[in-house]
């Protein structure tokens, strides 16, 4: 049921007008395109007002001129409390819809709006996390390593930084290994006998076929470290 | 190995590799390396669309990881489908069948699903976080995949 309305001074009698119509019935709902620019730029706003809607668990957040606190004149079931309190993280949530919505282009344009500098640690990595559900690669990239290097001491950001970094050369200058181009001919020239079976190839030999990799490991063992190709060939 | 026209090194190994369907069904043609993955030796397509090195389950079982080694669980698009799985980073090595072989770290996606889930998909190189830093040529004469380091 909780729903937050923001509007500009000129829509208030709009949004009561509305909030009357849907009281008995589904509550108004605004889109977070309603909000004004302010809150998408900082997420707070000072001087507005907060509205405690009596029964109902809703907030209504409208600006208004004056200084009145107390019951409102005009509808009696609303209490007027002043506030700069901030809001809910409208820039979190815009980025967190876009991310769920998996809309890659959306989320680039939210999260290049946002100045991370002035977010915490938390803010930066859970904008990573966001960024890789919505398979924005580069951006969660870009945010990670930014975070890292505003937070140097934050071990799990420097871990996002670490794991999503551009490929980082280890060595470049290891000896020829014959065998791997072995193996790639002999599946060019023996494929048409084993198909749909698991092959074990080492320097260009058969090992072992099986109907399955399961059975083919149990007869062989884990090939890791042992320079054994397994695959099926299809 | 390839040269620039000023004699500098473009390429520093030489690979062979498949060019075929991943499957009989399959209708279109790949290109596929032979490639070590943290030692594990196994195929992979080369697909520039993709990101990271993308293991299937059956082999990405064989490594034996620890997700607690990843980042936090999340989803990758593979061919249209949202798969759930962890993020690594693993050295991965292109063994030259000619020159010097490459070993480089690279971001990895471990997807966590039933090996039945997974279907034909096979496993992949990506562009991003895997050869992105790399130069790469192939002479389709050869079948025959150049490689070589960024400086």
């Amino acid at each position: 049921m909780g729903a937050v309305f923001a509007s500009p001074k000129l829509k208030s009698t709009d949004i009561f007008s509305k909030l009357f119509q849907h009281w008995d019935g589904n509550p108004l709902i605004a889109t977070q395109d309603d909000y004004p620019a302010i809150l998408l730029q900082s997420g707070k706003v000072a001087d507005w007002w907060k509205f405690t809607v009596f029964h109902q668990p809703e907030m209504i957040i409208l600006p208004l001129s004056g200084s009145v606190t107390g019951p409102s004149s005009a509808f009696a079931y609303i209490t007027l409390e002043r506030t700069s309190t901030p809001l809910q993280d409208v820039e979190m949530d815009k980025l967190e819809a876009a991310s769920r919505a998996r809309d890659e282009q959306a989320f680039v344009s939210v999260a290049d709006r946002i100045a991370w500098d002035k977010r915490p640690a938390e803010d930066i990595l859970n904008a990573v996390q966001l960024s890789l559900f919505a398979g924005a690669h580069l951006k969660a990239r870009q945010l990670a390593m930014l975070g890292a290097d505003y937070y140097p001491d934050h071990i799990e950001l420097q871990k996002y930084a670490r794991i999503l970094a551009p490929p980082k050369v280890l060595s470049s200058s290891l000896p020829a290994d014959p065998g791997g181009g072995a193996d790639i001919r002999w599946l060019k020239t023996h494929a048409g006998e084993y198909r749909g079976q698991w092959v074990a190839l080492k320097a260009g030999e058969l090992l072992v076929s099986a109907n399955t990799m399961d059975e083919l490991v149990r007869i062989i063992g884990n090939p890791k470290g042992t320079g054994i190709l397994i695959t099926k060939v299809d | 190995m390839l040269f620039y026209e000023d004699r500098r090194l473009f390429a520093t190994g030489m690979m062979e590799y498949e060019y075929r369907p991943v499957s009989q069904q399959g209708a279109n043609v790949r290109l596929i390396l032979r490639v070590e993955l943290d030692d594990l030796s196994f195929l992979a397509v080369v697909d520039t669309g993709a990101p990271y090195v993308i293991v299937a389950p059956a082999f990405a079982r064989l490594l034996q990881l620890d997700s607690a080694d990843a980042l936090e669980r999340t989803e990758l698009k593979i061919r249209g489908v949202n798969f759930p799985g962890y993020i690594h980073r693993l050295p991965l090595q292109l063994p030259a069948s000619r020159g010097e072989s490459f070993r480089f770290e690279a971001t990895t996606f471990i997807p966590e699903v039933d090996e039945n889930d997974w279907g034909n998909l096979p496993s992949f190189l990506g562009m991003f976080g895997c050869l992105e830093r790399i130069r790469f040529a192939i002479d389709p004469a050869e079948d025959a995949f150049y490689f070589g380091a960024l400086p």
